[in-house]
């Protein structure tokens, strides 16, 4: 009998070991390539223009088809795929969540805000110091890749009607060197036609050097064909923009002499007062110039006391005005002239990235939280550019590349981060 | 020894099927026959002959008013069907048969998703999007709307088919929006506004297009009669006073708004890129606005403007009537 006791304990723990599924260990193909892939079309479903598609979909990598020629699934199958978060770093940012759990409370079901994201599959390397764990392994070569509509259901892929899963988005053929770092996007390419696309980027960041002493800031603009009548598209970034920048730094000085109750004050950095940061022309551009922001002294993240500074705590009240350095970034049609007096958009880095995620992405936009009347002065809210770790045991701002990605009216920011496990980086 | 069986056992979990109206011992016919509240569509059917279409294996979804429903049309008694032309009732029954198991679940959650009816003709199935903007968000998985009429009752399986249960019958498609608006008298003043502002042919078009088709009540209120508009001088008025409600190419039932959700005081929509609508809930208060509860603001009308005459198909569109202006002429003086 005793040793029934031991097989069923070790029965239990063989059960217990296998907790959900994982990715393949390899795909066929060539060498690997490293893919990551989000989906940043606008929800511009109007009941005047009602064809268009829902953005939220099964990614197909090599897709498989059933009998009827319906994609039944892939070699990478995707699910679940929402649109993307504000805020992304280039390690998986939600690590400690669940494949396909939602993060915010109004969404119910299943979703990813992209692939791999959670997925437990073999990721990329650090390449070039950084870490890329948010990028999966996947075969090189030339791959067809579908992105299907699907409803926002618990109901994994497979088990969708032949109808649904024929809904097919964006069916296109992507070609991946090996070794390579691709990010791949799902677009809108005309909103009032109801165009879409894949856009596809080979990162450029992992051949070019950077200097430790600052962070840097590269920008692309993945809108579609402007559309006067979408909402989706209100309040949308030109497609040809000057961009400028303020970089400030908290002013203890004038702060004290006027009472915390009135606000925070704020200075700029030499040579950083509105100064022209880059001309962005044009849409869908895979290259970017990086350009260089200086990491300030680590003095000017501690207070007098000391303490290190606080982030702008949105829509809570006075009592979290930041004091954190932070940068502001004013978007102006270059085509206009009167450069910045041209009410700019205005898009402020000053929240803390691991709560930006928290808020509605609506709310951090004056266009489309409070409709067309703010169509001008509009402001936006984003994460603080400054990468902040406490590695080595005191917290310090660390060089970083931070690509920025125009949508429409919004900002999406990834920020590719040192891989701080590497021993070159300490 | 037990405990290992306990074990292996706990690992296999049943299924439990939910007991629903039908059963899958049922057929469609059979169910129709053992519910009274289908009384007055299987005698339709049975009277159509078209029971013989699914009384076989194949799989048929119905699409089945209730005698409630078919109430909801003025319709009672058998009798009332009886007073219909029989060739007339086997295209308008059969535009609620349509070939297949279509349940909510396997609807693309978007609108108008087109499917034919055993009589060729097209129906569009839409299901909620979830979104910030979506109101109807309990059992959401199991609203299915049906040129714009309500699925009461969803997804009753059957052996060879599957029933929904509509609020109402559906409406037989009438062959253009030109049409339906010319055999109806109540858009009479309208009809002439068109044609004098050159709108009118574009109505028996291909289309797919929606108008939103103001009653003559909406025109007599302002003192405006049928004399009146055609003597309408169009180099003094903008096109934009009538055409604003034309929308092409477009095909929009009433539960589109709430199945893509709309934001109140934040959607703006435009009609041929000339005129942005917003709609506004009915209490006015603000956040999103209710399902089923939307009117449109009729720009110097007394009272908020409504639906009076709700999603009339046509094979080139859809008739929405309305009870008010948008716009009075005065407003559109070139």
């Amino acid at each position: 009998m005793k040793k029934y006791f031991a097989i069923v304990p070790a029965l239990l723990l063989l059960v217990a070991c296998r907790k959900y599924a994982e990715g393949p260990a390899t795909l066929s193909g060539g060498a690997p390539a490293y893919l990551r892939v989000f989906n940043v079309i606008p929800f511009a479903l109007t009941p005047f223009n009602s064809a268009g598609t829902t953005p939220f979909f099964t990614f197909l990598f090599d897709p498989q088809m059933d009998a009827q020629g319906i994609p039944k699934g892939g070699a990478i199958v995707g699910d679940f795929l929402g649109t993307r978060q504000l805020y992304c770093t280039s390690y998986s940012i939600n690590e400690g969540n669940g494949l396909n759990a939602s993060l915010d409370t109004a969404v119910k079901t299943a979703i990813n805000y992209e692939y791999p994201g959670e997925a437990h599959v073999l990721a990329a390397p650090p390449i070039n110091g950084f870490d890329l764990s948010a990028w999966a392994q996947v075969p090189s070569g030339k791959h067809r890749v579908l992105f299907i509509s699907r409803p926002q259901t618990d109901t994994p892929f497979a088990s969708l009607s032949g109808t649904i899963r024929k809904s097919i988005v964006i069916d296109t053929t992507i070609d991946l060197q090996a070794g390579e770092v691709y990010t791949l996007e799902a677009v809108a390419k005309n909103l009032d036609s109801n165009l879409y696309g894949a856009y596809l980027r080979q990162e450029q960041f992992i051949h070019q050097s950077f200097s430790d002493s600052n962070m840097y800031v590269g920008l692309f603009n993945l809108s579609g064909k402007p559309s006067a009548i979408n909402p989706a598209a209100t309040g949308s970034y030109p497609d040809s923009m000057d961009v400028n920048c303020t970089y400030y730094y908290f002013d203890d000085i004038s702060n004290n002499a006027n009472g915390s109750s009135s606000g925070s004050f704020y200075l700029p950095v030499p040579g950083f007062n509105n100064a022209l940061l880059t001309t962005l022309n044009g849409t869908m551009a895979t290259t970017t110039q990086y350009l260089p922001l200086p990491i300030l002294p680590n003095s000017y993240n501690y207070d007098e006391q000391g303490i290190f500074r606080k982030y702008y705590g949105y829509g809570q009240g006075n009592s979290t005005y930041g004091t954190l350095p932070n940068i502001h970034l004013y978007f102006t049609n270059a085509n206009l002239s009167g450069g910045f007096s041209l009410n700019p958009i205005e898009v402020d880095f000053d929240l803390d990235p691991a709560l930006i995620n928290d808020v509605q992405p609506y709310l951090l936009n004056s266009v489309t939280n409070q409709g067309i009347s703010a169509h001008n002065n509009q402001t936006q809210f984003q994460a603080s550019m400054s990468l902040f770790s406490n590695f080595t045991g005191t917290i310090r701002a660390y060089p970083c590349v931070n690509v920025l990605e125009i949508v429409y009216n919004t900002i999406y920011f990834m920020r590719i981060q040192p891989a701080f496990y590497n021993t070159t980086n300490r | 020894m037990i405990l290992i069986g306990l074990a292996a056992a706990s690992c296999t979990k049943t299924e439990v099927i939910s007991p629903s109206l039908g059963t899958i011992h049922q057929t469609l016919v059979s169910n129709l026959e053992s519910n009274y509240a289908f009384s007055l569509f299987d005698y339709a059917l049975k009277k159509t002959g078209l029971n013989q279409v699914i009384a076989g294996q194949t799989a048929y979804t119905l699409l089945v008013p209730d005698n409630d429903a078919f109430g909801r049309d003025s319709i009672f008694s058998t009798a009332d069907l009886d007073k219909l032309d029989t060739g007339y009732l086997r295209r308008w029954i059969g535009y609620h048969i349509v070939p297949g198991n279509i349940t909510v679940a396997s609807v693309s959650q978007t609108v108008n998703n087109p499917y034919l009816s055993v009589t060729g003709q097209t129906l569009y199935f839409s299901r909620p999007i979830p979104g910030p903007a979506q109101r109807q968000t309990a059992g959401i998985d199991e609203i299915l709307h049906i040129n714009g009429d309500t699925v009461n009752t969803p997804d009753i399986s059957v052996s060879n088919g599957t029933i929904q249960v509509l609020n109402r019958p559906l409406r037989l498609p009438v062959a253009s929006v030109q049409a339906y608006l010319a055999a109806n008298a109540q858009y009479s003043v309208f009809v002439t506004a068109l044609k004098n502002f050159g709108l009118w042919d574009q109505l028996s078009g291909p289309g797919p297009v929606t108008v939103f088709a103001p009653d003559n009540n909406s025109f007599a209120y302002y003192h405006i009669t049928p004399d009146s508009v055609a003597r309408m001088d169009t180099n003094t008025y903008y096109v934009n006073l009538f055409s604003v409600y034309v929308s092409t190419p477009s095909r929009i039932f009433i539960t589109d708004f709430p199945d893509i959700g709309v934001g109140n005081f934040q959607s703006y929509y435009t009609i041929n890129n000339v005129y942005s609508w917003s709609l506004y809930s009915n209490n006015g208060t603000g956040g999103l606005v209710d399902p089923g509860n939307f009117y449109i603001p009729g720009i110097g009308s007394p009272e908020p403007t409504t639906w009076t005459d709700e999603n009339a198909i046509t094979l080139n569109g859809v008739v929405q009537g309305i009870d008010g202006l948008l716009w009075v002429p005065g407003q559109q003086i070139k």
